[in-house]
């Protein structure tokens, strides 16, 4: 049934894109996540008028989240890390106020696509400004998935869409971090494209091709839940007798900090 | 009732507050002009045209061009439809009253322009580059910096002790280079504690820093090292600033520092002054400077310990205890003719005294008696030190460089000692001078991408005429005439060599080869009683080490070979040694490491009476009674675990110590008039043992950092007083210590915490004593707004034996400043000891006895200062 309602939004992001999309940017972004180092992924943001994609990739291999970090404390508490390095690409469609989404299938090689409400952000406004390579930009802030955020952003470049998911603003964002800088996004490149419909179209029907579940938000985050617990209990039947092991996925750094 | 009424009042409140904050609101629709179509996902904003013309109110026509805006912030404003592909239309609207609601109504045409391409170059505030991380400074900064060691303290990962030594993790930086250079060498707290922050626009930390350049992408290096890069407009003009201050209450209290640099062009220049009467000595750091081979040797051990002693507790900040004054002035010329070539000379002066004054109580357990000494001491320490560096850099083609430096010092030191006991007074009036210089050259050449070679000589020759006078119930700072006086020299003549060979090797190893020779011809005399002697040693070493993706070993071999001959034995000696150690390392991840290694030390097995206080241990003549113990042999175990980083919310570093003395020679340090402990002793099989944890876990609901440290150390110690067998007992000691340290951004600040150790000591008769310490401290920095800033730290110190003594343990010191003109001109003030702390007090108790420590305080002291920019 959602592969159904997959190919029909296609379809109807298709049609839209074809009427509207007479102007649009490319914006390439540099990612930067400080969860545990300094990892740097190279990203896109397609925009246009009502429609928008954003791609990013670690500019490094490991594409696979896997647990790179795993301690026993003093009390048997078992901790680890992962490092969320899944994703491919974000479709964000204005009109259907909806996102999809491309994540790992927690514990699995496979993909599939998340879909959920595109988020209304509660941007405040904080006055200051400065210029950034010739554009005049404000800053404002807001909270995100967890975060609170800080951006710079030009009404200069009239886009609604924002890397990631901050989108809301009158204008495009040309930095972005969160209070603790553990998320950073910065501009590189601004040009004009005019071709996100069919590049929208070509993510879409390749996705459907090669058989992408869908799920909404609040089941991917459910399926994670129980990818973390079933790791748990793998790991606690592995420990000897008398050795206590509580398994917390309190630690697990992601951009989005859903309650899991 | 009563509840109906204030519920009545309470909506009629409402109501009012309601009411006064009604706001403009504006709505309307977006249409195409050229067509009449409605036109959505067009960008309305809202910005106000008075004061910061900020944006006040925003929003997105929909799907039927419509557009609202509520709530507007402002009376005066300008509309701003923009949408890709239209021309941008603008609309200004003033005089409205609060309660407004405008209907607007825009058509807006379609647009031929296209925008072009832009690159975007973002300042990140932390950069990564290879091996390098850059630091903004604007980032970190805080408005109230001073000098850079209060930028760096606001750098994540970066700390700076009381000295302006620089650590990075537990890690000391090996210096501190300005756009590329580097002025002060290894003496670069002349730049932490005095080079302005204002001008600072990057801070640049070089992990792997090599010292030598040829050396660069070869060497294995943990090593690290700060560059500062200046913003451009320092870069092409003298900057600099100073401090003035002085104390309202006390006379000679007062501070007057400056430091001016400039890098421009050929002649680069740092020019530092410092002088002052609050304790503050600037001239540990230019010690470093010489080379530890040229260090003085002393016959007058007792009166050297004396005045070497620490002026206070090694738990408290040293300038609470001390009375002085410190006369430093500094200068680095570099001069550049072509990038071939590169002269930098140092020049130093530094005269500084203190005074400092302590009360020693003990309870002796001497081989028949007990021996009950009390004593007060009043101790003044003067030096004056002189040193010019000269080092001169030549690269006359692509991976050759010959280097040398040329070094000259002058130094002299007057240390008077006044002791009060119940025997009568007696002075203690030591004093040395002491010259000499040094000459290195050196030859360096890469050979390839993997291969380096280095060949240096050095020449190094120092005297030292030494004076040491005894007298008994002397007033004041005069000795009487029947003082008992004593001469002494000492002369070092220095002749060395040292070839050193890297390789990488195919197999992803590093092979390192080094061979030598010195030779080390020293003089003693005290008196009319004079020694000469030589000792000549060559070495070579041999280290070899691999590395995988994760996981690393090394292996390193020493032998070094003694011979030479005293002018006090007609035969000579001629003894061979050989060490060995054995290192490995395992990386999880970038941040979860684990490193062990095991290392067999053999120190040369030599002890030879030169004459009544000195040894010849080793390589060269050291005092007796030094408190050194020189360990013929030693095995030593070492493991180290880190997970965590620095960035991350847990960081949990412990280390596992343990060094097992096959043999030892004690040299004990408590040399009286009325009793002695022996001066050498051969024991076996004594060792010590350590394990230290440190956890940082960050708190991001409070943007708090709780750090909780925890130790235990062990060790078998070998004593012995006025002859007796010497025989093991065992110390055995814990401690415990938890802070917490808050982040936040706005105006308030604290750090709270304490820490407490139990030393638990158990002699050779099995007499068991235990002691404990503890420090609680809370400290506050509440800066109101850029120009108001202020800190206040508080201490509470706590121990089995302070109930004896009358001194408080509370201790109270703040800072304020009022930043008058950004970036030119502030005011100061620093309070210190305000509770008026007397004394803080230090007890130890062991086979020897019980040995107390009174520690007298430096007075309360207000100071008020003015610091201005150049």
């Amino acid at each position: 049934m959602k592969k159904l309602l997959l190919f029909l939004l296609s379809a109807l992001l298709g049609s839209q894109v074809l009427c509207q999309e007479k102007y649009g940017h490319r914006i390439t972004y540099e990612m930067v996540l400080n969860f545990d180092g300094h990892q740097v992924y190279g990203a896109e943001l397609f925009v246009g008028q009502l429609d928008a994609m954003f791609l990013y990739k670690l500019n490094d291999t490991g594409f696979i989240a896997e647990v790179v970090q795993s301690e026993v404390g003093h009390d048997g508490a078992f901790s680890f890390d992962l490092v969320d390095t899944t994703q491919y690409f974000i479709v964000s469609d204005w009109v259907g106020k909806s996102i999809i989404h491309k994540e790992q299938i927690p514990g699995e090689q496979r993909f599939c696509l998340v879909e959920e409400q595109m988020p209304v952000v509660q941007w405040q406004m904080t006055g200051e400004s400065r210029m950034i390579q010739g554009f005049s930009c404000d800053k404002a802030t807001g909270s995100f998935a967890g975060r609170h955020y800080t951006v710079w952003f030009t009404d200069q470049l009239p886009v609604r869409f924002g890397p990631w998911k901050l989108h809301g603003l009158p204008g495009l964002i040309l930095e972005a971090y969160d209070d603790d800088r553990e998320v950073e996004f910065y501009a590189k490149t601004i040009a004009p494209y005019s071709g996100l419909d069919s590049k929208l179209d070509d993510f879409l029907i390749r996705s459907q091709m090669a058989g992408y579940s869908v799920m909404d938000r609040v089941e991917y985050n459910n399926k994670f839940k129980v990818y973390l617990d079933n790791l748990g209990r793998r790991m606690v039947t592995k420990f000897g007798r008398g050795f206590q092991v509580k398994v917390s996925s309190s630690d697990i750094k992601t951009i989005e900090r859903n309650d899991l | 009732m009563i509840y109906k009424q204030l519920l009545w009042c309470w909506i009629l409140i409402l109501g009012v507050w309601v009411g006064a904050w009604g706001q403009v609101s504006v709505r309307g629709k977006v249409s195409i002009r050229e067509t009449g179509e409605a036109l959505q996902s067009v960008s309305v904003v809202a910005r106000s045209l008075v004061g910061d013309g900020g944006i006040v109110g925003f929003a997105h026509s929909d799907e039927n061009g419509f557009y609202v805006i509520d709530d507007l912030g402002a009376d005066v404003f300008e509309l701003r439809f923009s949408a890709m592909g239209y021309e941008v239309e603008r609309h200004s609207f003033s005089g409205l009253s609060q309660d407004d609601r405008i209907i607007w109504d825009v058509t807006m045409a379609v647009t031929s322009k296209k925008m072009e391409a832009v690159i975007i170059e973002v300042q990140k505030p932390i950069v990564q580059r290879g091996d390098t991380v850059i630091f903004d400074a604007a980032a970190f900064a805080k408005g109230n910096e001073r000098v850079l060691a209060d930028l760096l303290e606001h750098i994540p990962g970066i700390r700076v002790d009381d000295q302006g030594a620089v650590w990075v993790g537990y890690q000391e930086i090996k210096k501190i280079m300005v756009e590329g250079e580097d002025f002060f060498g290894s003496n670069y707290q002349t730049l932490s504690t005095g080079m302005p922050a204002y001008p600072i626009e990057k801070v640049e930390l070089l992990n792997r820093f090599t010292e030598h350049k040829l050396k660069q992408g070869l060497e294995e290096s943990d090593q690290k090292a700060l560059n500062i890069v200046l913003k451009s407009g320092y870069k092409v003009k003298w900057f600099g600033n100073a401090t003035l201050g002085a104390e309202p209450v006390r006379a000679g209290k007062y501070e007057i520092a400056a430091d001016l640099m400039d890098v421009e062009g050929k002649f680069k220049t740092y020019l530092n002054m410092d002088l002052n009467s609050l304790g503050k000595s600037r001239r540990a750091s230019m010690v470093q400077l010489m080379d530890t081979e040229s260090a003085v040797v002393s016959p007058f051990s007792a009166a050297e310990t004396m005045f070497s002693a620490d002026s206070g507790p090694q738990m408290q900040r040293g300038d609470r205890f001390v009375e002085g004054a410190d006369r430093k002035l500094s200068k680095s010329l570099i001069f550049a003719p072509s990038a071939k070539l590169k002269l930098n000379l140092m020049l130093f002066y530094d005269d500084d005294r203190d005074d400092w004054q302590m009360e020693l109580h003990e309870l002796l357990n001497a081989t028949d008696s007990v021996l009950i000494r009390k004593e007060g001491y009043f101790n003044r320490r003067h030096n004056r030190m002189g040193l010019t560096n000269l080092n001169m850099q030549f690269e006359p083609a692509e991976g050759h460089m010959f280097k040398s430096k040329t070094l000259g010092h002058l130094n002299s030191f007057q240390g008077y000692s006044v002791i009060t006991s119940g025997e009568g007074d007696a002075n203690w009036q030591a004093s040395n001078k002491r010259h000499g210089y040094e000459q290195q050259f050196e030859y360096a050449w890469r050979v390839n991408a993997d291969q380096f070679l280095q060949i240096d000589a050095r020449i190094m020759e120092s005297e030292s005429p030494q004076w040491l006078v005894y007298g008994v119930r002397a007033n004041s700072l005069h000795l009487k005439q029947d003082s008992v006086s004593q001469s002494g020299y000492y002369g070092l003549r220095f002749r060395g060599w040292n070839a050193h060979y890297l390789r990488n090797t195919t197999n992803g190893g590093q092979l390192e080869l080094k061979i030598g020779s010195q030779r080390h011809h020293e003089v003693l005399k005290v008196d009319s009683a004079a020694e000469n002697h030589q000792v000549d040693r060559d070495y070579f070493e041999v280290e070899h080490n691999r590395k995988w993706d994760r996981f690393s070993i090394s292996g390193r071999l020493l032998g070094k070979h003694l011979y030479g001959e005293l002018s006090s034995e007609e035969k000579g000696f001629d003894r061979w040694t050989l060490d060995a150690g054995l290192k490995s390392s395992i990386a999880f991840d970038d941040t979860h490491r684990l490193t062990g290694s095991y290392t067999y030390a053999s120190s040369e097995p030599m002890l030879l009476d030169l004459h009544q206080s000195m040894l010849l241990a080793g390589y060269r003549s050291r005092r007796k009674g030094t408190a050194h113990y020189n360990h013929t042999s030693t095995s030593t175990w070492v493991i180290n675990h880190q997970a965590g980083g620095w960035s991350s919310d847990f960081l949990v570093n412990t280390l596992f110590l343990a060094v097992l003395y096959h043999q030892q020679i004690g040299m004990d340090t408590w040399i009286y008039q009325d009793f002695s402990v022996s001066e050498k002793i051969w024991v076996k099989g004594s060792y010590y043992i350590s394990i230290q944890s440190t956890m940082d876990y960050y708190l991001k609901p409070i943007s708090s950092n709780l750090k909780l440290e925890l130790s235990t150390n062990q060790s078998r110690l070998i004593s012995a007083l006025n002859g007796s067998d010497p025989g093991p007992s065992n110390l055995t000691s814990y401690r415990i210590g938890l802070d917490l340290k808050s982040g936040f951004n706005g105006v308030f600040n604290f750090h709270v915490g304490g820490h407490g150790n139990v030393a638990i000591f158990r002699g050779k008769s099995d007499t068991e004593s235990r002691n404990y310490f503890g420090l609680c401290f809370v400290d506050f920095a509440l800066n109101l707004n850029e120009r108001i800033q202020s800190g206040i730290n508080f201490e509470w110190c706590f121990s089995n034996i302070m109930d004896h003594y009358t001194g408080k343990p509370y201790l109270l010191d703040f800072n304020f400043r009022y930043l008058v003109i950004k970036n030119k001109l502030s005011f100061g003030a620093v309070g210190k000891n305000l509770l008026g702390a007397s004394a803080f007090v230090e007890s130890w108790e062991d086979e020897r006895g019980i040995l107390t420590s009174n520690y007298k305080f430096a007075g309360r002291m207000l100071l008020l200062s003015m610091n201005f920019r150049i």
